[in-house]
């Protein structure tokens, strides 16, 4: 057998029995790339992982990383909440489909100030499921779109994975946030769209909507949400205008985190603490998962992999669109066993040189990879959306997974948009600062 | 045993905070001097101060059940079987978490024997960020063999529930 191909059978054979079997998904990543790395590297593994597991470890572009985390942490305790559904409640009330319109926008605006689904998810529905509920609202709809909206925290800068995303594909992180922005506005259309036209159809399945406001009094009510519009502004305006780097824009934005809080009273030396040791063990447990998957692709690159694999693509003369249609199913099926960060360190080493091959922008594709990552979000049985919403309503995850998937079928929409016109990712990067 | 392994995690899971919380301190402190015209550069001891949050917070994080994993067979098999999974997890995790740590340490050594610098203006003997790595890592196999010995003894592993039930 010609040694790259069993070395990939190797691999792939041990990150199975590995992640399968439970071990940690670090560790299995660095097992699996100790394994490599033992069998078909002509060097003995033990210095070279560990200056690797160093390397990547200190890098200055990650420390954006816990810095974002953070901040959604604070601005998850800080009564959030309850300001995002009285700010936009009135404005949307009049709408087709109207306070279900909340968890959409109000997962739109949560997610311009947090880098993760789960916090933007757990955030809006705190408030917005128990509202709906008591107004009769269509549970499934209500629940289905929350989960759906809620990975627009993986989409919408800041974003976590996006940073991932950058610095193992060495991309500029700034320069993804911005491609971010109207990828993202464009599904909180899609979806608003959706419940609108579905409301509309299901007329007998409406929720009650509140009386309708004065302008002056919507303007009141939306008074509340000044401080977290001056936060995005102040976090996306500073990138954008090349003012500050994504790292130096976190920790602005903790700064103004904590004086929202404060202003909502809800800042406490314990609401301090327990954000910051939240925020040290998600970025913890992200941080060495990078670590780890540096330590695999090193290894996998010294096997020789990722250039046969490369040739192997090159040779089927796959177009751009046959290799992001294999490479969605591809990613779709990892997303129901593994969580994003997981499937996009993962898959790094062998599918960037792949992209490269074919000639994919590589800011593209990172919009691309993450809006893919965030149906894995919302597929059973492991999507971290499915499993918040499960702890907040305590239905089933099947149950929860069926709502959700007209979303799950937006998001694919979204994705043939983004092929078919890609100038809806590259168009506000390629204005920005060289 | 267990309670001093405990504590020496929750101990490093707080200084790992305090590194994380020190990365924030030093790029609002980079901002800010460059308003005053006095740019300072702090990227670098940024860098050093992830490197420490992240490895310090390893035991912590896990103990915590904060590290991800598939969960799906240890959830369905019966529990006689489950020990037996959770045990092999925590030997893999030993196994190479013991190489890492015994590589790591002497990677440590032997910047510290070449005295080597770090690269920016402030050249930092790379040996002390690089102690902190290898330190994190070898309480991380403490409290891997710590959780193992629970295991054995039929009880429930801390690592099997996540205290967050928001990961990511």
């Amino acid at each position: 057998m010609d040694p790259v191909a069993l070395a990939s059978l190797v691999l792939v054979l041990s990150l199975l029995v590995l992640l399968g079997s439970g071990v940690w998904i670090a560790l299995s990543l660095l097992t699996a790339g100790f394994i490599t790395f033992a069998f078909f590297a002509p060097l003995p593994p033990g210095s070279i992982l560990a200056s690797t597991i160093w390397d990547a470890s200190w890098n200055w572009a990650l420390t954006a990383l816990p810095l974002f985390v953070w901040m959604g942490e604070i601005l998850m305790r800080s009564g959030l909440s309850s300001s995002l559904f009285r700010g936009l409640s009135p404005w949307v009330a009049g709408l087709p489909g109207g306070l279900m319109h909340v968890n959409v926008i109000g997962c739109g605006v949560m997610a311009a100030v947090s880098g993760s689904s789960a916090v933007t998810c757990a955030t809006v529905g705190r408030m917005s499921l128990p509202e709906l509920r008591a107004r009769n609202y269509d549970h499934r709809m209500m629940v289905g779109s929350l989960a759906g909206a809620g990975t627009f925290g993986l989409l919408i800068p800041p974003s976590i994975i996006m940073i991932v995303y950058g610095v193992v594909a060495q991309q500029s992180v700034a320069r993804l946030f911005i491609a971010g922005i109207l990828p993202g506005l464009m599904l909180v259309l899609l979806f608003s769209g959706y419940i609108a036209i579905w409301s509309r159809l299901n007329p007998d399945r409406n929720g009650d909507v509140p009386p309708a406001m004065r302008l002056r009094e919507r303007v009141r009510a939306s008074g509340e949400l000044i401080p977290v519009v001056l936060l995005i502004v102040a976090i996306i305006g500073s990138i954008y205008g090349g003012i500050a780097t994504p790292t130096e824009a976190a920790s602005i934005g903790i700064l103004g985190a904590l004086i929202l809080a404060g202003i909502n009273r809800t800042l406490s030396r314990q609401m301090f603490i327990d954000s910051l040791l939240s925020a040290t063990r998600i970025s913890c447990m992200i941080a060495f998962i990078i670590a780890c998957a540096a330590c695999l692709s090193i290894a996998v690159g010294f096997a020789d992999i990722p250039r046969v694999v490369a040739s192997w693509v090159d040779g089927m003369n796959l177009s751009p669109i046959g290799l992001i249609a294999v490479l969605t199913v591809f990613f779709l099926i990892l997303g129901c066993f593994l969580e994003g960060i997981s499937i996009l360190v993962l898959s790094s080493s062998v599918v960037l040189p792949m992209i490269q091959a074919a000639g994919i922008d590589p800011i593209w594709f990172g919009v691309y990879a993450v809006i893919v990552i965030e149906c894995a979000q919302i597929t059973p049985p492991v999507g971290f959306n499915l499993i918040v919403l499960k702890s907040m309503t305590g239905r089933g995850v099947g149950e929860i997974a069926k709502a959700t998937l007209p979303f799950l079928l937006l998001l694919l929409f979204a994705i043939v948009l983004i092929v078919a016109f890609p100038a809806i990712v590259t168009f506000l990067p390629n204005l920005m600062f060289r | 045993m267990r309670r001093t392994v405990h504590a020496l995690a929750t101990a490093c899971g707080w200084l790992a905070a305090g590194f994380l919380a020190a990365i924030a301190v030093a790029t609002l402190v980079q901002i800010g001097a460059r308003q005053f015209g006095h740019p300072i550069e702090m990227t670098e001891l940024s860098g050093f101060f992830l490197a420490a949050s992240t490895f310090l917070g390893l035991a912590y994080t896990l103990i915590a059940g904060g590290h991800v994993r598939v969960s799906l067979v240890s959830q369905f098999v019966p529990d006689g079987v489950r020990r037996i999974v959770e045990l092999w997890c925590c030997a893999i995790g030993l196994a190479i978490t013991g190489f890492m740590t015994w590589q790591v340490g002497f990677f440590a050594l032997e910047t510290w024997r070449f005295n080597e610098l770090s690269p920016g203006l402030l050249a930092i003997p790379m040996w002390i960020p690089q102690s902190a790595v290898a330190f994190g890592l070898a309480v991380l196999v403490l409290a891997l063999l710590e959780q193992a010995v629970v295991v054995l003894r039929g009880q429930e592993p801390d690592y099997a529930t996540n205290d967050d039930g928001v990961a990511e």
